[in-house]
């Protein structure tokens, strides 16, 4: 491995236009400054033109992506209408969560209450907050988390509007290792009656590091956490919805 | 299209017609960039099913007009940045690097280079700083040249050189240490 690194592009891609740049003209995107000379390689370079077969093929190049399944996803996950993105400073008291992650502690800390949202029927979504100097933020899935970082779910729409008040967030590790983050008891439970879908308890991140998602399912009924697999959380059961959030955990600075 | 995701939602009291607009939106966004951000996350993640959620976490970014896009920047390149981004911290973050190792590699093979490089990369992905990461996947996964990786990057070509030269010398050390591993474990 002591050659240059360089010598990872195959030389016959030194030449040859990038993967984006393919992508460009097949979408018809690409720069009317670049087009010419990527339209004149792909005439005369065998590998470019094999490139250029499959990005024609468009989905149907990849039998294993079904589309049809994340559009449904992209559906239910943007039927949400923020109508305030300044949040209220209100803080709160919130509880304890128990041990029930293995991997998490529970603390006691002040947090202020998340923005109100007006949501669609049909859709629950799963929402992190973290702690930057006593305020809570929203993070956004896959965002960078540190070890002692503090967060905090909200569920939304609020739970007095929900048709499916039984919930519970795991984690889910392969092949099946489930962990409760919510609630504490390792059961389900009904949401609690107030207003705002923020839920009690906050967690602070130990020293695990890496990505683990997180699943919120929600449910019209009671469930038991042995009904939950990898196969339910992807596909749920009739009257439950799920979401996921990628919790990501990385080495502090 | 541009201002609908630059917006992210249609504000309005029409709730309905909205709701079926954004799912038109968001059918039409993943029938055309779909097939590209899963090109994409399927050669750096090798793993079909990662890949798919690739396509749904970028796809979801995008429809909620997240990460800075900025209206005047092509989607696709757009597009392109946030799943590099995305894939580099799910590899950079994998505890296992057997995982890593076992995992399928793409059926493209006229997509990756060597694969005995490509898991090399992979594996150094994991520990490498994100900008250097960033900027070896676009140059030596992509075979990007160095002024289209800095414009994607936003940085000078300079940046992308010292970038590279950095992640160098840290790589050169690390296979270093893997090779005497490997030579200290062999009977």
């Amino acid at each position: 491995m002591s050659e240059p690194f360089e010598a990872w592009i195959p030389p016959q891609r030194q030449s040859c236009p990038s993967d984006l740049q393919l992508d460009q003209l097949q979408l018809q995107e690409l720069s009317d400054a670049l087009r010419p000379g990527v339209e004149k390689h792909l005439e005369g370079c065998g590998f470019c033109a094999e490139r250029w077969r499959l990005r024609a093929e468009g989905a149907a190049a990849f039998p294993a992506l079904q589309l049809d399944q994340v559009i449904d996803q992209l559906h239910a996950q943007t039927d949400v209408r923020p109508i305030s993105s300044a949040p209220k400073k209100r803080r709160v008291i919130v509880g304890a969560i128990g041990a029930a992650a293995a991997s998490l502690l529970a603390a006691l800390i002040l947090w202020p209450s998340p923005p109100p949202r007006i949501m669609t029927k049909g859709a629950m979504k799963l929402r992190v907050y973290k702690e930057v100097q006593g305020v809570g933020q929203e993070i956004l899935s896959g965002a960078p988390l540190r070890r002692g970082d503090r967060i905090r779910f909200e569920i939304t729409p609020a739970p007095r509007d929900s048709a499916h008040p039984q919930v519970m967030i795991v984690s889910l590790e392969p092949p099946q290792k489930l962990s409760v983050f919510y609630p504490s008891s390792g059961q389900h439970s009904e949401l609690p009656a107030q207003k705002s879908g923020a839920l009690p308890g906050s967690i602070e991140l130990d020293d695990y590091l890496g990505e683990e998602w997180l699943y919120l399912i929600a449910c019209d009924r009671p469930f038991a956490l042995t009904a939950l697999n990898a196969k339910t959380l992807r596909a749920p059961p009739q009257g439950c919805l799920t979401d996921r959030f990628l919790l990501n955990k990385v080495r502090s600075p | 299209m541009d201002t609908y995701i630059a917006m992210g939602y249609v504000p309005g009291s029409n709730l309905g017609r909205a709701s079926r607009v954004k799912h038109e939106h968001a059918s039409a966004m993943a029938h055309r960039y779909g097939p590209m951000i899963y090109r994409r996350a399927l050669v750096l993640l090798g793993n079909p099913d990662d890949a798919q959620d690739a396509v749904q976490e970028v796809l979801l970014r995008a429809l909620r007009g997240e990460a800075g896009f900025e209206k005047r920047a092509q989607i696709s390149t757009w597009l392109y940045s946030i799943t590099t981004h995305y894939c580099l911290n799910l590899i950079r973050n994998r505890s296992r690097q057997a995982q890593l190792r076992a995992q399928h590699l793409p059926p493209e093979a006229a997509l990756k280079p060597g694969t005995e490089a490509l898991l090399t990369v992979r594996a150094l992905l994991q520990q490498a700083e994100l900008q250097e990461a960033k900027a070896v996947t676009y140059v030596y996964l992509d075979g990007m040249p160095r002024a289209e990786a800095a414009e994607l990057m936003g940085v000078s070509v300079r940046t992308i050189g010292n970038l590279l030269h950095s992640f160098q010398t840290w790589a050169r050390e690390k296979l270093q240490e893997l090779d005497r591993s490997t030579e200290g474990s062999e009977p």
